[in-house]
């Protein structure tokens, strides 16, 4: 603070979270998870850090409009066409009929792990 | 080349871009105070329902339509605004923040040929990172540029871009452009026009220029040159203080320092807030923003965030004190800031918050006011209780929590839930 210090010439500014976790600020918008079609990978209850800049790609697990109702599901793209599949077993995936009213909004980049209640 | 991009229908768009069953739906949107519409989506224009109406007024047509109200969210746009600004901003840091949903972004140095793709892909870009739609219109200078804008938006097959490259394409644009359309231009200018015969564009632009001199303000003198092609005008002087109030500056040299920018934003918000007090209005919220140089060879960055004020206030200390959280939160250090400002928004008569039996700053008492008449209300019938202080409107004050969409960018408990 007010002596100089042996550490003057290295310091840094301390670690942010935000700066890990979002990457483009201005697309990036939080959800909760509130169904366990994604477990265990994605709890229900989570939160999940949506960035709506990136471009989706086969694997990704997306935040879409489907049947104007947002869903989270993990995008598949192979040769029979475009699944949005569920983590979890016991929940059914969907086959992207061409007439279907689909869009991806965002791509999931993060979830959040609580181990410990708040 | 300027381009002048603007959000379609930006409160609605706002409500529409988190409720996916909305996106063809008509929705419209209240002040919270007036119960007047202050946001209509398109199609709720097309169903002739005008802006600003006392919503009593136009709720069978509502109830008719099924037209989904809300009241409106400041917290919400403001945090959407900043997104859509900070967006543009990536893209090319020549941004001019104009209004809450509009801002010019200078294109020098871009190819001209290939400008009509350029903001295709600004409307491509905006709304797949935000959500929100936008129209953009490019020209020689801001007040054509406006022009290109309002053409993009009115015209019937337009794709949302207008794009004015030479003289040809401008005469075309202003052939029949009504003058009281024209940026700058407000109700009182064009009656008086109108009264001597001038009622589109060209026939303004064909008068002899001692006759301008002498007959017309100094800010027309400047739109007319604008008109014309020529560049001349700086943003600040046809600022419509009625929808917002803005304060910016650059700074001579880079500031890095947390202090220095607190006092700069102080400053401009203790120049907004005169400003509010003149014309007797309150705002309900604040936008601050501190960002790097145009011109930046170093990193840019560019932050911002917007405080709902409930109750709305025009006091300076209350301005200040939510202006400089804002600050706190935003600031990075080591990065070489060249501008800061605010806007205040959500901008309201301060007579109408008084005849209301709200104390101002008085939440809790407020609140056990409105849920003593919710209860009552539910009890007797929707209506059995009612602020007769109101301008004699038939308002439902439960609608004021009632109607409003969650905060789903600015509070934890609100944001989108998804299965």
């Amino acid at each position: 603070m007010g002596f100089p210090s042996p550490a003057d010439d290295y310091i840094e500014v301390g670690l942010n979270w935000n700066e890990y976790l979002v990457k483009h600020p201005a697309a990036t918008f939080p959800v909760k998870m509130t169904s366990k079609a994604m477990e265990p990978l994605i709890k229900d209850g989570s939160y999940v850090i949506v960035d709506k800049s990136l471009q989706p790609r086969h694997n990704d697990i997306i935040v879409a409009i489907y049947r104007d109702e947002f869903i989270i599901k993990r995008l598949v793209l192979n040769e029979r066409g475009t699944f949005l599949v569920s983590e979890n077993p016991k929940f059914p995936s969907i086959h992207i009929q061409p007439t279907d009213d689909f869009q991806i909004w965002g791509v999931v980049t993060f979830s959040v792990q609580q181990h410990r209640a708040a | 080349m300027i381009a002048l991009i603007d959000c379609n229908s930006f409160y609605a768009s706002c409500e529409k871009a988190f409720q996916p069953q909305l996106r063809n739906k008509p929705v419209l949107v209240l002040s919270n105070n007036d119960g007047c519409v202050i946001a209509r989506s398109q199609e709720v224009k097309k169903l002739g329902i005008p802006m600003g109406v006392p919503f009593f007024e136009v709720k069978p047509q509502v109830k008719k339509h099924k037209v989904h109200v809300f009241s409106s969210n400041y917290t919400l746009y403001g945090d959407m605004s900043a997104r859509v600004m900070k967006t543009l901003f990536d893209i090319s840091p020549g941004v001019e923040v104009y209004s809450i949903d509009e801002a010019f972004l200078d294109l020098e140095g871009f190819q001209s040929h290939d400008l009509e793709k350029f903001g295709q892909e600004i409307r491509n870009t905006v709304f797949q990172h935000t959500g929100i739609p936008v129209s953009v219109g490019i020209a020689p200078t801001k007040v054509l540029a406006k022009v290109a804008n309002h053409l993009a938006k009115s015209i019937h097959d337009s794709t949302g871009v207008v794009y004015l490259k030479d003289a040809l394409t401008i005469e075309a644009a202003l052939k029949d452009f009504p003058v009281e359309d024209v940026w700058g231009i407000g109700w009182k200018l064009s009656n008086r026009l109108h009264g001597h015969n001038i009622f589109k564009v060209p026939q303004l632009l064909n008068l002899p220029e001692p006759m301008v001199r002498k007959w017309l303000h100094i800010q027309v003198h400047r739109i007319i040159k604008e008109l014309k092609g020529v560049s001349c005008m700086k943003i600040h002087h046809v600022e419509d203080a009625r929808k917002q109030i803005m304060s910016t500056r650059s700074f001579g040299k880079a500031i890095f320092d947390i202090k220095d920018l607190k006092q700069a934003i102080s400053s401009h918000v203790s120049h907004a807030a005169e400003k509010l007090r003149e014309q007797d209005s309150i705002a309900h919220s604040i936008t601050a923003f501190i960002r790097t140089g145009r011109h930046d060879q170093h990193e840019k960055y560019y932050g911002s965030q917007s405080v709902e004020l409930n109750p709305g206030t025009s006091a300076t200390n209350k301005l200040i004190h939510a202006a400089m959280k804002i600050v706190e939160d935003v600031y990075r250090p080591g990065v070489r800031y060249k501008k800061c400002g605010i806007y205040l928004s959500g901008i309201g008569s301060k007579y109408r918050e008084q005849n209301d039996l709200f104390i101002p700053g008085d939440t809790e008492k407020q609140n056990n006011l409105m849920s003593a008449i919710d209860s009552i209300n539910k009890k007797q019938g929707r209506r059995a209780i009612q602020f007769a202080a109101c301008g004699g409107h038939d308002i439902n004050w439960a609608m004021k929590s009632e109607h409003r969409s969650p905060c789903y960018t600015t509070r934890w408990d609100e944001i989108l839930k998804v299965g």
